[in-house]
């Protein structure tokens, strides 16, 4: 097996970093590729899965939705405009690789020394295009990375994979959520609890934009302990992993529907239906890209929006529940793309109105929320009124 | 208000003759159009004047009219087809500036318009006003200001400062538009630009060359849903033209903040324009330091760069626009490709497209190659391949046709790196030109670093890396062609190598608007390197491949996509698949759902075999639709052992070897004009001694006539070979060969079939004599002027001709005749430009009959009745079609108007009618120019040959009541006739002088011509100047005689009528 590897142009500085390396698939497919990177030999592991946008690859590095996920974008050029840390949406890089058909070295090589420096494996010279229609046929799957100069072909092909999902139970969570409150915002005129599953930045960023403030809470604080804050309402955030798995995160969400009013986003919109009873299955190869069509069945409006999800909520385990309307459709595949209930205030999308990456059709979610909050607080108010008036 | 139904009746414009800023980009968005309205049971109506487009065929539309593009053509067909609907976002600029006139005059009152509204075509075009809105939505806008007056233009230079662009409104393709830097500049340009305009306006604006220059294409429905479908840089900053640029999609250097800023706000600028639905396109660009974005403008209609989006994404962007205007949702259309997945979605791409620019300044010999805001390029390529480096490879081989592009261009300008001095280079670099990308390459090859080379030509970084290290790699292969690079190179495009050297091979991939996110189901592709699974189609049925024409040059345009079409079908009848090969994105040939497969790739030879290779069983290749471009790659194919379709290698060859030529055209009895070929410069000097003056010389292979010289006499004989002794190129072995002056030409274009059955499809009449490139004459059919003997004759010498040549399918003949004496001048073993005129002027699908019998049908399968030859010039054809060319002398400002054996025209318009002189009258308008009514002024000066032919045309006006202007030796020579005229100085010798007459619009039709060099010389600013001020002129004495003629019969009533309706007539009888 031949590495397809074009023989590219390095910079002096980085080819230390450069060593043979291998994509490891279940179903015996193995994906020769050079690996830049710091750790050899070294095994990672991840489920593989593509995203299909042309920029903002910054954003989906760091984007905590892709902790243990071997990262293949499909858009041969990767790294053309540099880094900017404005950019981020975390920390830093959250995915545990990134495959791509080249490596580019624009801005003095600025993509390659930040993964380098941050110990994430860039594989290159791969056929991506080939990978992807291997995904889409087979689905999402774990793979394994093998990066190691003195592996024979031999030993490689040996390598069992196995496609059973790992379990992680709250591992990922951990990984990704604050470890204690953290405040954003300055003072505004709305305060907000975040529930931090591994939330991007843009949401936080958007939300400050309209006067939003508040606390992102670890993601397994309690509600009660949310509640002690007085805040006006709640926000479930994106993140990784399988939702089924986060019993303990249903839980909490479960005693905060129709207490508060709720923006639940990605992983958030997965929970808040588990909390109602719904269902969530895994999508064979999810959506990652932005250019999916969403269409507001209210508005009878189509939008594209990015979307970053491996999990969906089936629809009939959701629809006619008391006060629970469809909200959003995926108009690629029908699938369930938000849902609202005004009598049990909340608003759900399974896509990211906050885009980055993506284009920002959908940041209206935002002002309709906060339009919604004030209602709720209109409704308050007079109650409290009422109960002070005899 | 009402949405379309089926059965309403939708008049569609086209976009009339190929122009700059105006190309086949406009067929293809009408064809798909007009295709998707029938099938949606509309009833169509057409008017294009172009008889080249696929659109003006008869079975595109309900009815089809091939009437001058004018506001009384379109007010006559809306009284008689009495349309519910006018879609006027397909057919360009021409069409919008059309609905204004119409809606001018009133004549939109009983029809609705589609897409864009008045008003919205109205502020797009107005700058103004444009800005105004985009400033309400604030967004930004560059600083400018509008003018009107000379006074105005005075007062704005007191809040602007330099450079400055001008720019005219309402003109096509950026025409007029100019960067100044000083007042002087400035004052001088700013007049030109308010001539100009259409209505006297032009725009003054802070200039923002070499800031990095971004278009999208956006797509809106009714139903207020809208979306991106593809973002396009532009690697050649601001200042060059858009369609001068070198483009590249998907957008590679801005990130996904600055390009969601960009997307906001063009969807918020097609809803604040009032852009009902369709397509449109938005230009912005970027400020380097402040990163902010500016919105330069909007075309509010498909364009060329929603064909280029088009094509490089799979997103049909008219077909959608043609559905969204009569009320679909974006969401409810199907992607044709996925086939699961709506169209409101934004295409993903897994592969790099560049678009290059194709120019002919070589035609142009005065016009420098330098670059500027009016675009100046007559064609483009497509390349698709895996990164920015491979598609770049391929576009350059598309281009030059060239399995190593560099090398071509090193032996052509006699340039490399090393002759080139570092300071000259560095010139070079500053100021874009039709060739700098060569310069940057060169720069890299000769050690400038990336910085450098930015500083100087402000490219992107980015695209500039790849470039250094492509150059770098053929420097490395150069100097070992062994070396490990090669591999490297190998995959990042380079095509040189052989297949063999364990190379990884090459594979299709699907252009699937998805990145392979969905199942595709459209054979539409590109080959990579860059290995990946290949994505051919399977099966058993045979293809037949079809190799195009590549980017339009001139002398090679539309009309060859519309044969290449017609094969197509032609093809399909046979029960083959077809495989289209072409590069070009504006073509209808490459819509994907016109032939079985579709791929983009160059047009050399290593890309052609091992693509032909490819696709497997192969049936064969039709290389004749394809011009002198697909004929250039027949050697490869036929030393590849793939079967040709048409004529042999060998057939071509003795057709463009003109020793072989000759000897075969005494075989058959024939004459051809004297003439030898010339190796070397000697050859040159000495031709005198075999050959008489006048002489025509050239290179032996050539399109549309390159490098074409009329030597008069031995002076220019020694001035040409001077000429030649300076030029850093030698373009030798050459063809010299004595030129037949003051003959007649005409064009035959003939079928063959294997049993050697012959069908002439047509002798068509020029008007113009003999050296004036064909492809630049007045064509007419059937002949009005020519004795039916002389007809009989030219048939049958081409029988014999065609007969001995014994090719199976399309051959083009072209004859002189001079005092009673046939010559042969040439003759080309494939379809040529006259083909599509020809189908329209008769009915008759020529190219696509002429596939059939390429595959082995019989002509009698077409001709029941015909016994071995048969010629349509004798079927009863009760009306005449005139085809005329147009020119692109309004954008190349230093060229002269004077037609020769150079072609200069990029199209051409078609007038029909039952009496000649209205064709000829509806081919003159149609083609731009206009008949002056009695009343008005003829500026006369003949030269001395020509003026024994005064009395017999000039009588005529003076009858008709038209008024003369003549300089000193007409005005003489009238006096003699007793004809009195107004005499004036040619040039500003003295005052009046033509050249004010003309400014001052006193003068309304030209009649001009020359034989000297030194007359041309002194001619030539009355010529510019008549273009200028877009004053009609002629410079040929036989087209004179028409005009004079036309004239005499001015009265005729003009009617429009269905193309298809002329097309009844025809009986070919007489078998």
């Amino acid at each position: 097996m031949s590495i397809h590897a074009p023989l590219q142009y390095h910079p002096d500085a980085f080819r230390p970093h450069i060593h043979k390396a291998w994509v490891v698939l279940p179903n015996n497919l193995r994906y020769p590729a050079y690996a830049l990177c710091k750790r050899m030999p070294h095994t990672y592991s991840g489920e593989l899965v593509f995203n299909t946008s042309f920029a903002g690859y910054t954003e989906i590095i760091t984007d905590p939705s892709y902790a243990d996920q071997l990262v293949l974008f499909t858009h041969p050029h990767v790294g053309s405009y540099g880094i900017d840390p404005a950019h981020f949406q975390s920390g830093g890089p959250q995915c545990t690789a990134v495959l791509l058909n080249r490596l580019d070295y624009a801005s003095d090589g600025a993509f390659a020394k930040w993964l380098l420096e941050a110990d994430i494996p860039i594989l290159f010279g791969l056929p991506t295009r080939e990978l992807t229609q291997h995904i889409r046929h087979h689905g999402a799957m774990r793979c394994q990375i093998i990066i190691d100069a003195a592996a024979t072909e031999s030993q490689i092909q040996k390598i069992e994979v196995s496609n059973t999902p790992a379990t992680f139970s709250n591992k990922l969570l951990d990984r990704v959520s604050c470890s204690e409150p953290r405040r954003f915002g300055n003072k505004g005129h709305t305060k907000l609890a975040v529930y931090d599953f591994g939330i991007k930045k843009n949401i936080l960023h958007l939300l400050e934009r309209r006067g939003c403030y508040g606390t992102c809470y670890p993601w397994h604080t309690s509600f009660e302990t949310v509640m002690s804050d007085n805040p006006d309402g709640l926000v479930l955030s994106n993140g990784p992993g399988d939702p089924r798995e986060y019993t303990q995160a249903v839980l909490e969400v479960a005693k905060a529907i129709g207490n508060i009013p709720i923006l639940a986003i990605c992983l958030g919109h997965q929970l808040l239906c588990l909390a109602l009873g719904g269902q969530v299955t895994k999508l064979k190869f999810g959506h990652r890209g932005g250019n999916h069509p969403v269409q507001d069945l209210r508005l009878r409006r189509t939008y594209i929006a990015a979307h970053n999800h491996g999990y969906a909520v089936l629809e009939p385990s959701i629809n006619g529940l008391n006060g629970v309307q469809t909200w959003f459709k995926n108009l690629t595949d029908q699938s369930l793309a938000g849902v609202i209930s005004e009598s049990r205030h909340f608003l759900s999308v399974q896509f990211h109105p906050e885009g980055a990456p993506g284009p920002h059709d959908t940041h209206y979610v935002f002002d309709e929320y906060l339009k919604h909050l004030a209602t709720f607080k209109h409704l308050n108010l007079s109650r409290a009124f009422q109960e002070v008036t005899p | 208000m009402r949405n379309p139904r089926p059965g309403d009746t939708i008049f569609i414009i086209g976009a009339g003759p190929i122009v700059i800023g105006q190309a086949c980009e406009f067929d293809y968005s009408g064809c798909q159009a007009c295709k998707v309205l029938k099938e949606k049971g509309f009833r169509t109506v057409l008017l294009n004047s172009n008889p080249a487009t696929i659109m003006t065929d008869p079975d595109m539309a309900d009815a089809v009219y091939i009437e001058p593009m004018t506001p009384e053509s379109c007010l006559s067909i809306i009284e008689k087809e009495k349309p519910n609907f006018l879609l006027p976002t397909m057919g360009g600029q021409t069409a919008l500036n059309l609905t204004r006139a119409l809606h001018k005059q009133g004549g939109l009152k009983t029809l609705q318009v589609l897409g864009a509204t008045i008003d919205a075509i109205e502020t797009a075009e107005n700058r103004e006003a444009f800005k105004k809105l985009v400033e309400r939505l604030g967004y930004n806008c560059l600083r400018s200001v509008y003018v009107k007056h000379l006074d105005d233009a005075l007062k704005a230079l007191t809040h602007l400062s330099f450079p400055l662009i001008l720019r005219s409104s309402f003109t096509l393709g950026g025409q007029g538009g100019i960067v100044v830097h000083t007042p002087e500049a400035y004052l001088l340009e700013i007049k030109n630009a308010l001539d100009l305009s259409p209505v006297g306006e032009a725009l003054v604006e802070q200039s923002c060359v070499g800031w990095k220059e971004i278009e999208l294409e956006v797509m809106k429905d009714g139903h207020g849903n809208s979306l991106v479908v593809c973002g396009i840089e532009n690697l050649d900053p601001m200042g060059v033209h858009t369609g001068d640029s070198i483009t590249v999609a998907p957008l590679q250097t801005v990130s996904d903040g600055e390009y969601q800023i960009m997307r906001s706000q063009a969807l918020d600028i097609m809803d604040g324009l009032g852009i009902q639905t369709g397509g449109a396109n938005i230009q912005f660009c970027q400020d380097p330091k402040t990163k902010s974005f500016y919105v330069i403008e909007v075309n509010p209609r498909v364009s060329r760069s929603s064909a280029l989006a088009s094509k490089a994404t799979g997103f049909p962007i008219a077909k959608i626009a043609a559905l969204v205007a009569i009320g679909e949702s974006l969401d409810a259309i199907q992607n044709d490709i996925t086939r699961e997945t709506p169209a409101s979605f934004e295409p993903a791409l897994d592969y790099v497209v560049v678009k290059l620019p194709k120019f002919n300044f070589e035609k142009f010999p005065s016009e420098s190659s330098e670059l500027g805001i009016s675009m100046k390029a007559i064609g483009e390529t497509m390349a698709v391949g895996r990164t920015f480096e491979e598609s770049l490879m391929k576009g350059l081989r598309s281009l030059t046709q060239s399995n190593d592009p560099i090398q071509l261009f090193e032996e052509k300008y006699k340039m490399t790196a090393k002759n080139l001095d570092e300071e000259a280079l560095r010139g070079m670099l500053g100021k874009p030109s039709a060739d700098r990308l060569l310069y940057v390459w060169f720069a890299f090859e000769k050690g400038f670093t990336v910085d450098a080379v930015h500083n100087l030509t402000h490219i992107s970084p980015w695209f500039l890396e790849k470039i250094q290290h492509l150059s770098s790699l053929r420097k490395s292969l150069k100097e070992d062609p062994t070396n490990n690079d090669r591999h490297t190179a190998h995959h990042h495009g380079f095509h040189q190598f052989d297949p063999d050297e364990g190379l990884t091979p090459y594979t299709f991939s699907t252009i699937d608007t998805c990145a392979a996110e969905f199942v595709s189901y459209t054979p539409y592709g590109y080959a990579s390197a860059s290995a990946s699974k290949d994505e051919l189609p399977k099966g058993d049925v045979p293809w037949v491949a079809i190799i195009g024409s590549g980017p339009n040059q001139i002398g090679q345009g539309l009309e060859f996509d519309s044969m290449c079409v017609h094969a197509i079908q032609g093809v399909k009848s046979k029960g083959f698949r077809t495989l289209m090969i072409n590069n070009n994105p504006e073509t209808v040939s490459t819509d994907y759902d016109c032939s079985d497969a579709l791929v983009f790739e160059p047009i050399a030879p290593k890309d052609i075999v091992h693509t032909l290779k490819s696709f497997t069983p192969l049936k064969g290749v039709v290389l004749m639709m394809g011009g002198q471009s697909a004929i250039n790659v027949a050697k490869a194919i036929q030393e590849a052992d793939i079967p040709i379709l048409g004529a042999s290698q060998d057939r071509i060859d003795l057709c463009e070897d003109r020793d072989r030529f000759r000897q075969f055209l005494s075989e058959c009895r024939l004459k051809s004009p004297e003439g030898c070929t010339l190796n070397t410069l000697d050859d040159l000097k000495q031709v005198a001694d075999t050959l008489n003056f006048p002489m025509i010389v050239r290179p032996s292979f050539i399109i549309g006539g390159s490098d074409i010289h009329i030597l008069a006499n031995p002076k220019e004989l020694q001035n040409f070979a001077q000429q030649l002794e300076t030029q850093r190129t030698a373009p030798f072995p050459m063809v010299a060969e004595h030129f037949l002056s003051h003959a007649l030409e005409y064009d035959c274009d003939v079928i063959c079939d294997h049993e050697g059955n012959i069908v002439i499809a047509g002798i068509i009449e020029h008007v113009e004599q003999a050296g004036i490139h064909s492809g630049d004459s007045t064509g007419i059919f059937p002949p009005y002027y020519t004795d039916p003997s002389l007809i009989e004759r030219i048939e049958q010498a081409a029988y014999t001709i065609t007969r001995t040549l014994q090719v199976n399918g399309l051959l083009n003949i072209q004859f002189a005749i001079q005092d009673d004496e046939l010559y042969v001048i040439e003759v080309n073993p494939r379809g040529s430009r006259t083909v599509p005129f020809l189908s329209k002027s008769t009915g008759l699908p020529i190219a696509r009959i002429a596939t059939q019998v390429a595959l082995g049908e019989t002509l009698a399968d077409h001709f029941p009745l015909m016994d071995g030859i048969y010629s349509l010039n004798k079927a009863y054809i009760p009306f005449y079609s005139v085809k005329k060319p147009v020119f692109p002398f309004d954008r190349f400002k230093g060229a002269d108007v004077i037609l020769g054996p150079q072609m200069k025209s990029t199209g051409e318009a078609m007038g029909i009618s039952r009496n000649f002189y209205t064709a000829y009258k509806k081919a003159l308008i149609a083609s731009g120019q206009s008949i002056p009514a009695p009343g008005s002024t003829f500026f006369i000066t003949l030269c001395d040959e020509d003026k024994h032919l005064l009395a017999k045309m000039i009588r005529p006006l003076i009858e008709k009541g038209y008024h003369l202007v003549t300089t000193e030796g007409t005005h003489a020579a009238l006096q003699k006739l007793g004809i009195s005229s107004q005499k004036v100085y040619k040039n500003a010798e003295g005052h009046p002088n033509a050249l004010d007459l003309v400014a001052q619009g006193r003068v309304h039709f030209i009649f001009n011509t020359t034989r000297s060099k030194r007359a041309m010389l002194d001619e030539i600013h009355i010529r510019r100047l008549a273009v200028r001020y877009r004053v009609p002129y002629c410079t040929d004495i036989s087209e004179m005689q028409v005009i004079s003629k036309l004239i005499q019969s001015w009265d005729f009533k003009e009617k429009v009528s269905n193309i298809r309706l002329y097309h009844d007539q025809v009986r070919l009888g007489g078998f």
